[in-house]
Formats: C-alpha cells, sequence, structure tokens
C-alpha cells in the first residue's frame, strides 16, 4: 500500500539522525564492528550492516572516532572508540537529544491529555 | 578466505578511490569474517554477502557522497542549456551545409546533398552534447554551489538593494549558443581548412591559411573557447557577479584576446597567395593585421571594463 511506503519513509527519516547517537553511546569502550552491530541489536536498535561500517569509518576521517587494529587473535579486527572530540561531541549530541525527547513527550501529552 | 568473499571485497573497493581500497578492503575482509563465523557453509556466506548490498551500493555508502558526471542540482541547468544550444546549432549546421552547396555546387545527387546536411545537424548535436557535457562535468567535478554559499541578512538585502549584480541569463545563453557555434566550426575546420578562403567568381577560392600550419592553432582555439563556454556556465550556475567571477571572466578575456592576437601576427600562415591576390606589400597587410588585433585588444577591453562596472559599481536602477 502507498501509506505504508510512506509511513516506513517517515520511521527511516526518524531514525537517521538517533542511529549516530546510538553508535557513539557504545563507543566509550573499544568496539570492533560486528560486535557493536550485535550490542545494538540485543537493545532492539536495528542498524545494516552496510549501514554501520561506512559510518565507523566516516565518524573516524570526521574525528569523532578513533580506531585501532588488534591482531592477537587468529584475525586482525579494528576496534573503533570516542576520540577526546568524539566525547565532547557524544555528549552534547546526548543533551540535545534528551531535552529534544523531553519537548516531544510534552507536545505528545498535550495531544492525548488522558493517554 | 573463501573466493566468493574475496570476489565481493574485489568488486566493492573496485568503486572506490585507489587511496581508500587497501583500508576499505582490510575492513571489510574483517567484518565480512566476523558476520560468516568459523568456517561457514555457502548459504551463509551468500546470506551475508547478499544483506552488505551489491558492491555498487556497499561503496556508495563509503563514498558518502554520490558518485555524478552531473550532479542532480546542476542537470536541471545542464539540461536547459543543452536544449536551448541543440536547438540553435542543429539547424544552423545544416543550413552552413546549405550554404555550402550554395557557393560550391558540388557534383552529387539531391538525394545525398539532403543526407549531407542531415549528417551535418546530426553532426553538430553529437558535438554539442560533447562540449556541453564536458564543461558541466567540470564545472560540477568543482562543487561549485548553484546558490550563494553564505545566507546570511547581508546576502539576504543585497538581493534587493544590488538587482544590478545580477547577469543577465539571456546574454549568458547568447554567448553559450555563440561559443558552441565557435566550437562547432573550429571542429569542422579541423578536416576542412581550405574552406577559410577568398571566394570570387573571377578564380577558384583562395585560401587564407596554410592547413597544416593552421591545425595547432585551431586546436588551441578550441582550447580557448572552451575555457569561455566554461566561465559562461559558471556565470549561468551562480547567476551574480562577485569578486571571483570577475576574476575569473575577466582572465579567461585577457587569454582569449593575446591568443587571438598571437595567432593573427603569426605571419608565416598566411598563404602567399592570398596577399598577391589582394595585390598588399607585406608591411601593408601586417599593418591590416595589426590594427585588426588592435580591435581585438579594444574590444576585450570593453569586456572586461563591462563586466566591471556591473560587477563593482551598478546598483539597482
Amino acid at each position: 500500500m502507498w501509506d505504508d511506503q510512506i509511513l516506513s519513509n517517515f520511521i527511516t527519516e526518524l531514525n537517521r539522525g538517533t542511529l549516530t547517537l546510538c553508535v557513539l553511546s557504545q563507543l566509550r569502550t573499544p568496539q570492533y564492528g560486528y560486535a557493536l552491530l550485535q550490542t545494538l541489536a540485543e537493545q532492539q536498535i536495528v542498524l545494516e550492516a552496510n549501514t554501520l561500517y561506512p559510518m565507523l569509518r566516516r565518524l573516524e576521517s570526521q574525528g569523532v572516532l578513533k580506531s585501532s587494529w588488534d591482531t592477537s587473535e587468529s584475525r586482525p579486527r579494528k576496534f573503533y572508540q570516542l576520540s577526546e572530540d568524539g566525547v565532547m561531541v557524544y555528549e552534547r549530541l546526548k543533551r540535545h537529544w534528551l531535552e529534544q525527547h523531553a519537548h516531544i513527550q510534552t507536545l505528545l501529552k498535550e495531544e492525548h491529555p488522558h493517554g | 578466505m573463501d573466493d566468493l568473499i574475496k570476489r565481493y571485497i574485489a568488486e566493492t573497493i573496485h568503486h572506490l578511490s585507489v587511496g581508500e581500497r587497501a583500508d576499505v578492503q582490510q575492513e571489510l575482509e574483517a567484518n565480512i569474517l566476523d558476520m560468516v563465523g568459523e568456517s561457514p557453509d555457502v548459504e551463509t556466506i551468500e546470506e551475508t554477502l547478499l544483506a552488505l548490498g551489491s558492491p555498487a551500493s556497499l561503496a556508495s555508502q563509503y563514498r558518502g557522497r554520490p558518485h555524478h558526471l552531473i550532479g542532480p542540482d546542476t542537470f536541471p541547468l545542464y539540461w536547459k542549456v543543452l536544449c536551448i544550444v541543440l536547438l540553435i546549432a542543429a539547424p544552423l549546421a545544416a543550413l552552413f551545409s546549405i550554404i555550402g552547396f550554395i557557393i560550391t555546387p558540388p557534383t552529387i545527387a539531391l538525394a545525398e546533398m539532403v543526407a549531407r546536411t542531415f549528417a551535418a545537424a546530426g553532426g553538430a548535436v553529437v558535438l554539442v552534447f560533447f562540449w556541453v557535457t564536458i564543461a558541466f562535468a567540470l564545472v560540477d567535478a568543482q562543487q561549485i554551489p548553484v546558490a550563494a554559499e553564505v545566507w546570511d541578512r547581508a546576502t539576504l538585502r543585497a538581493l534587493e538593494e544590488k538587482a544590478g549584480k545580477a547577469i543577465k541569463t539571456s546574454s549568458v545563453i547568447g554567448d553559450l549558443v555563440a561559443l558552441a557555434i565557435g566550437l562547432l566550426a573550429l571542429t569542422f575546420l579541423m578536416t576542412n581548412s581550405d574552406l577559410l578562403a577568398l571566394y570570387s567568381k573571377e578564380h577558384a577560392p583562395i585560401p587564407l591559411f596554410i592547413a597544416v600550419r593552421l591545425r595547432p592553432y585551431l586546436i588551441a582555439a578550441m582550447a580557448v573557447a572552451f575555457l569561455s563556454f566554461l566561465v559562461a556556465i559558471i556565470k549561468l550556475i551562480r547567476r551574480r557577479w562577485s569578486a571571483s567571477i570577475l576574476v575569473i571572466s575577466s582572465g579567461v578575456t585577457i587569454i582569449t584576446t593575446a591568443f587571438w592576437v598571437f595567432f593573427l601576427t603569426r605571419w608565416n600562415l598566411y598563404t602567399p597567395d592570398l596577399l598577391a591576390s589582394l595585390a598588399l606589400t607585406q608591411p601593408r597587410w601586417q599593418f591590416t593585421i595589426r590594427s585588426l588585433c588592435g580591435f581585438c585588444i579594444l574590444m576585450g577591453a570593453i569586456t572586461i571594463g563591462t563586466e566591471c562596472y556591473h560587477a563593482l559599481w551598478k546598483e539597482r536602477v
């Protein structure tokens, strides 16, 4: 149905901006791509691998993340972690999100005062 | 590592710039091997690679910005310019072909003349498409923003106060059409330079230039015309005069003028028959050409002066 498609587009738009915040929230400690994907999935955050891996690279090139290769295991893995700037970016994004969330909740409560 | 995974990664990094291939390859290898787990079967590998999407789409995610020859911001303008220039250049090429048949009637059947006329128009379509597309692709590759980069109160007010600084679209389109025709003519002259001749009823056409020597200058002339074509497109995209556009435009005008002065004063390009038929001595001929150069310089100066006036002083009338 056409309206299902539009709804799906709205949800994608709604999620797009918040996914970066979700990813950053898990990177105070070093994580490799697939483990991060699983951690997010356990928290009901659906993120495709083909979105996450390029996103991590992009965030690294922007200086938000730093990375290092761990070669101690049977195969090498690239671990990502928040950089110093990344910690500051994450904190500010989190604060913005919480404020925005509070405002939206107020709006939605006004819409359904007895809900 | 499984052969299918290797081929998938190779195909993906093939879409990326050389500089980032090695890094992405290493990363993708590690991630995919994590995803498929230890000793995976073919089905698991296929499912994993299908879930990652096609190599082209995965590569586009890594690039961040989609690759376009001509991006969506510039495409409407590209299409408009292409249509306008084609609509004028194709009939003009056909008309030139017909005029050519009238001036020097060929010994061929009418059907062949009609076919050649259509071929001339078709050739013009191909060449215009080529030049316009190359020019827009170059401009787009430089990421020249369609709108002004700064949008603040001052820019907003400038819309009202400095309407005189707007670049007139019709005049730029006129330049583009003239330049496209010029480029067509130069391309045509590459193989038919003897058509640049002195025509008379009394004798056969006398070529103006020695064909072999002329060719490198024709290529240079095409390069210079193409530069002007690029500048016209930048003007059409930005639509308002700014210091940078003024500098670029004036620079290209100076290069164009210098080229034509240099070209016209290459005395060994002219055929001896031309001077003989005009009954001119070498000094008199050189004086005539230098006068023509003076005219070129004057026209260049007027062009730069007019542009400076529009870009720096002209306010809303």
